[in-house]
């Protein structure tokens, strides 16, 4: 566990932009592993296994999380979300100007529709390619380049 | 984009740049696309909470420790419950010129010695990257299963499968005192298996009674010791797998991590007087055990969970299921 949990970590929080959501998932992915070790048969890598999981505890999170959405209660709409990471130790001057394009990326992935938002990460962050990403979502080689293709458009437009 | 992604056939990649060398709006374009994916491809790489893994832990330990309710779970799980690999008495059947070592260590020692054992096979499950593929896999169950009735440690088991073809059924217990302890059994079935296993028994001065009750990994044999003196109890005519494991009186079960947890194992072991349970263990671990409790009744069973349900229904059904699983296999 301790091999994958950062890199199926960071994954997931690209994917839902919000680092509780993305813990709660996580936690989610490793227990229904756990559960169904005996249904992986070596067919795949173990990583990927464990990915696609996480790639489908995501969509039926995004699923039920609509649902959620028309009926959160009124003292709860106050209440910020956690969405970024803990803020780690005050970065030097040098570093600070990284740091902020690189806030203002991840900014702009969050603004991304889902479905275009998942294809970037898989693509780009996980590397890869269109075939696999077909698979893990269940679509076409055309909807995943089309898809991709709209996302960074759209990032292009955001990061100006 | 394509080009982007590493995703353009050679040709049309090498037409593409033959392009872009002459063209600056195309070249502008590529570089703008190019600097998007870097942005993205540089972020940093979110580490995950450090209390992930305590959590899943926790979660893990809190959902074993929730009361099994022992007629439920039979109810539901009861035919999967076959599908562990039963029985060391083969040790006994297939050692008959075992001597209980004196020094031997105690029950508990035993138990502890096995969870270590099964501690192992976990580590190596985690290392799952390294499997063969799901078809030789799903073949190759069968002969770990075998492995595990026979007690061969989780390393030669490992090398035992990937030496065995598939479909080829091995069982070679180690530490035989004598060479004419060995059984190895090759079929292409598991009838073909178990006929072998009868008559290898009864050479040996054993009666066996098996059936085949479903496809494939299905496999039912009880034996009794001819010499020694019969069991206090006579266990009739069991009206199901479960009344027939809990008829055996004593009994070891083998291999409890095979889609079930070690916690549902242990409330089944309970449920039967006498029944002792060890995770898979070595050969000699095996025949300590099994001369500690003085196994003399073998149920050996071989069950593919995924037919496991046939095994609760009714008669006539399964006896269809039967000839299916006979005809699939003929064919």
């Amino acid at each position: 566990m301790q091999k994958y949990q950062d890199p199926l970590f960071n994954g997931i929080y690209r994917m839902v932009g919000n680092y509780q959501d993305a813990a709660d998932i996580a936690q989610e992915v490793f227990l229904k592993a756990f559960r169904s070790i005996d249904g992986f048969r070596g067919s795949a890598a173990f990583y990927t296994w464990l990915y696609t999981i996480a790639v489908n505890t995501c969509i039926s999170q995004r699923r039920s999380a609509k649902v959620r959405k028309q009926h959160v209660p009124i003292a709860a709409q106050g209440m910020m979300p956690a969405d970024d990471p803990p803020a780690s130790d005050p970065l030097p001057q040098d570093v600070a100007q990284n740091r902020e394009e690189c806030a203002r990326v991840e900014q702009a992935i969050k603004a991304l529709p889902a479905d275009y938002r998942v294809v970037v990460v898989l693509k780009d962050i996980e590397g890869r390619n269109y075939s696999e990403i077909a698979a893990f979502l269940n679509c076409s080689l055309g909807t995943v380049k089309s898809r991709l293709f709209r996302a960074r458009e759209r990032l292009r437009e955001s990061l100006g | 984009m394509e080009y982007l992604d590493g995703e353009l056939r050679a040709d049309d990649k090498a037409r593409l740049e033959l392009h872009i060398s002459s063209c600056d709006v195309c070249r502008r374009e590529l570089a703008a696309q190019q600097h998007i994916t870097r942005c993205v491809q540089t972020l940093e790489q979110v580490p995950a909470p450090p209390d992930l893994a305590r959590n899943v832990a926790a979660k893990i330990a809190r959902e074993n420790s929730q009361p099994v309710r022992v007629g439920r779970w039979l109810r539901r799980y009861g035919a999967m419950a076959a599908s562990i690999a039963i029985v060391f008495g083969l040790y006994a059947a297939l050692n008959k010129h075992y001597r209980p070592d004196a020094t031997a260590p105690s029950a508990e020692e035993d138990l502890h010695l096995a969870m270590e054992e099964e501690a192992t096979a976990r580590r190596e499950l985690a290392k799952a990257d390294q499997r063969p593929a799901a078809e030789a896999a799903d073949r190759l169950q069968l002969d770990e299963k075998a492995a595990a009735l026979a007690g061969v440690p989780a390393a030669a088991k490992a090398k035992e499968a990937k030496a065995s073809p598939a479909g080829k059924v091995i069982i070679v217990p180690d530490a035989a005192p004598e060479p004419a302890s060995d059984i190895v059994l090759e079929s292409e079935n598991v009838q073909q298996c178990l006929a072998d296993l009868q008559a290898f028994l009864e050479q040996n001065g054993y009666s066996v009674t098996g059936r085949v009750v479903a496809d494939r990994t299905v496999v039912v044999a009880q034996t009794a010791e001819a010499p020694p003196p019969a069991p206090e109890k006579d266990p009739g005519e069991p009206v199901d797998i479960i009344a027939r494991i809990a008829a055996s009186g004593k009994f070891i079960i083998v291999d409890p991590h095979i889609g079930l947890d070690r916690k549902s194992v242990a409330a089944m072991v309970d449920a039967a007087p006498g029944a002792a349970m060890t995770p898979p263990a070595p050969a000699a671990l095996a025949q300590r055990t099994a001369a500690r409790i003085g196994l003399r009744q073998i149920t050996i069973m071989i069950v593919n969970p995924r037919e496991a349900r046939a095994m609760q229904a009714p008669a006539d059904s399964q006896k269809h299921r039967v000839e299916d699983a006979e005809r699939k296999a003929a064919d």
